[in-house]
């Protein structure tokens, strides 16, 4: 018996290891020269004819109805191959210093590219200190993070991969890793024509693709396109939105719904934790500002405000409703310090029914 | 064929001092610059008084003029400095207005205080800076703000929106002509000009009060485009 056994692990072994030794190497792109189509991974060993010139697929942009251009900076145009190679950029915790943590770990599709923690959580377990902002239509912001800090999506995917609290890598050990990694090698050959991949084109082509993250699909924008009728509370609350009733518009308006521009909405009378715009521009007439944020997709993005202190759309509309508080920077756009709009609860449910008619469905679930 | 030479010699000889007689480089500088009765624009306190007795700061200015141009005191012709221009007072780059190459001649200088109602029009101007922050909603006529005069008033913590714009479509911009004649010849290189600005000229004579918002108040409205035509703006030659 004890035989038996013996022989048929010998047997098991053999065909273990004999399934290991058909599994097939070689070059897995098909646009190389000697793709192999039966090879399941990668060896390294893709050739590519290089009498033919470098070319990249434009990657079009339809502006949204109302949308201004879309600002793209000159040298670094959008491409298929380099949208694609971002999408993946984005999704791969390669980024982080011990390949745990990913954009997307914090920027959630389903929280249109926000996330549901007051504040996100990096790789050594530090929570940060402001609420992860969403991520749509970015091509159309002048300005990036609460504070404003950088000017452009490519400068802005720098930091988040060094900052000690959030991915906590260098860019040396970045690079590294990325070049050892043939894909990846293939996929930057192809969007950048490069054979060395430096840090500056792993944040374009992570911009390239943040610029497509476009959401201009909601029931608000059907109603605009006369493709159904939003409900009487919510008409009532577009009302409220649009006009000094709400006073929404001043900052949440145009089809963008933000104004890129940075307000102290009254959220603190002193001792700010956060100074906001004022940590970069060392001004005091800045601090407590930040930036606008898109209220498209809001009923998604909870929690509210730059440091998330509100969970829920009631008690945002409830904070504006009784006014704020004052302090040297508030914005004179809050009239009624300490007083607030004075909407009934009707009318706040109204405001909220509209609000939750810019959510974009088609966006998050596809 | 001599004859014929002499003929294009002596016309060439011609053109060319036609030409050095209206080629000159001159330039002017629409520099704009606001005051309340004389007095720099104070943000704090409670410094400025209205015509109405109410003491306010002023904390936001902004405004757009359209249609700025140079019509010639022989009204033969004009010349467009610029279609629309946006003025911010926290933004040191929207004061000032450079013009093109202007050909000798005396001018009136005129604008439009907003844009007028075929030029006001929702997203028309998207691409603009101010798109964002002028937009006026469609719901109460669409279009842009013509002005946002904001700041504090009765107290540090009370805010009047003095917002001037197309209420339900209304037109309340205004034209505004300045009798200082722009005289342009080769003696001369830029002229600098200053666009002022009495912000308390908005409050009076017709007294409009100060509140948090005005946008639908059309008597209101009226009466601040009847102050603006009345003189908020005045011309002054700049020496260099």
């Amino acid at each position: 018996m004890n035989r038996g056994i013996i022989i048929l692990s010998i047997v098991l072994l053999f065909f273990s290891c004999k399934k290991d030794l058909i599994i097939v190497e070689g070059c897995t792109d098909p646009s190389a020269s000697n793709w192999n189509a039966t090879a399941l991974y990668d060896d390294g060993s893709c050739l590519y004819d290089t009498t033919i010139p470098f070319q990249t697929t434009p990657y079009n942009i339809i502006t949204p109805f109302g949308f201004p251009d879309m600002i793209i900076p000159e040298d670094n145009p959008l491409t298929v191959e380099g949208v694609q190679l971002g999408e993946k950029l984005f999704n791969d915790p390669i980024l982080s210093a011990d390949n745990t943590l990913s954009c997307s770990g914090c920027h959630i599709k389903a929280n249109s590219f926000s996330e549901n923690n007051q504040y996100s959580t990096g790789i050594d377990n530090i929570e940060g200190f402001r609420n992860a902002s969403a991520l749509i239509n970015l091509g159309w912001n002048t300005s990036f993070n609460w504070d404003g800090s950088v000017k452009n999506l490519e400068e802005q995917a720098f930091e988040p991969v060094i900052n000690p609290i959030e991915m906590h890598d260098t860019w040396v050990n970045v690079e590294s890793k990325i070049n050892s990694d043939t894909i990846y090698k293939n996929l930057f050959k192809k969007a950048f024509n490069i054979d060395y991949i430096d840090s500056s084109y792993i944040v374009k082509a992570i911009a390239q693709f943040e610029r497509t993250i476009i959401s201009v699909d909601s029931k608000y924008d059907k109603w605009m396109r006369q493709e159904l009728q939003l409900s009487s509370s919510e008409l009532n609350g577009f009302a409220i939105f649009n006009s000094e009733k709400g006073d929404c518009f001043h900052c949440h308006g145009t089809e963008m719904f933000m104004d890129n521009d940075f307000h102290n909405n009254g959220l603190d009378a002193n001792n700010f934790a956060d100074l906001g715009l004022a940590n970069i521009t060392n001004n005091a007439d800045d601090i407590a500002k930040f930036k606008t944020p898109t209220l498209r997709n809001i009923e998604f993005t909870a929690p509210y405000m730059h440091d998330g202190r509100f969970t829920t759309l009631e008690e945002v509309i409830e904070y504006y409703n009784s006014g704020g508080n004052y302090s040297q920077t508030v914005d004179p756009l809050m009239k009624k310090i300490g007083v607030g709009l004075q909407l009934t609860n009707a009318e706040k449910q109204d405001l909220i029914n509209f609000l939750k008619a810019l959510s974009d469905y088609n966006f998050i679930n596809n | 064929m001599k004859n014929l030479l002499s003929v294009v010699f002596a016309a060439l000889i011609l053109i060319s001092c036609g030409s050095d007689q209206e080629i000159n480089d001159t330039k002017i500088f629409l520099n704009f610059s606001h005051n309340v009765d004389g007095n720099p624009v104070s943000m704090d306190g409670l410094s400025h008084t209205n015509l109405a007795g109410e003491n306010y700061n002023v904390l936001t200015l902004k405004y757009l003029i359209s249609d700025i141009k140079l019509i010639s005191n022989e009204k033969d012709h004009e010349k467009i400095i610029k279609d629309v221009h946006f003025v911010d007072l926290s933004d040191p780059s929207t004061m000032v207005i450079e013009s093109d190459i202007i050909e000798n001649g005396s001018y009136t200088l005129q604008f439009r205080f907003g844009l007028d109602a075929t030029t006001n029009v929702t997203n028309s101007f998207v691409n603009e800076i101010f798109h964002t922050s002028m937009s006026w909603p469609e719901m109460m006529g669409g279009g842009y703000h013509y002005m946002k005069l904001e700041g504090s008033y009765t107290n540090d913590s009370t805010f009047y929106n003095t917002h001037t714009g197309p209420t339900m479509g209304m037109d309340h911009s205004f034209l505004c002509s300045f009798d200082v004649p722009i005289n342009i010849n080769n003696s001369i290189n830029n002229l600098e000009y200053a666009i002022e600005m009495n912000i308390n000229n908005w409050y009076g004579p017709e007294i409009v009060n100060l509140e948090p918002a005005i946008m639908m108040n059309i008597p209101t409205q009226m009466n601040l485009m009847m102050n603006g035509m009345m003189g908020v703006f005045n011309l002054q030659g700049l020496l260099d």
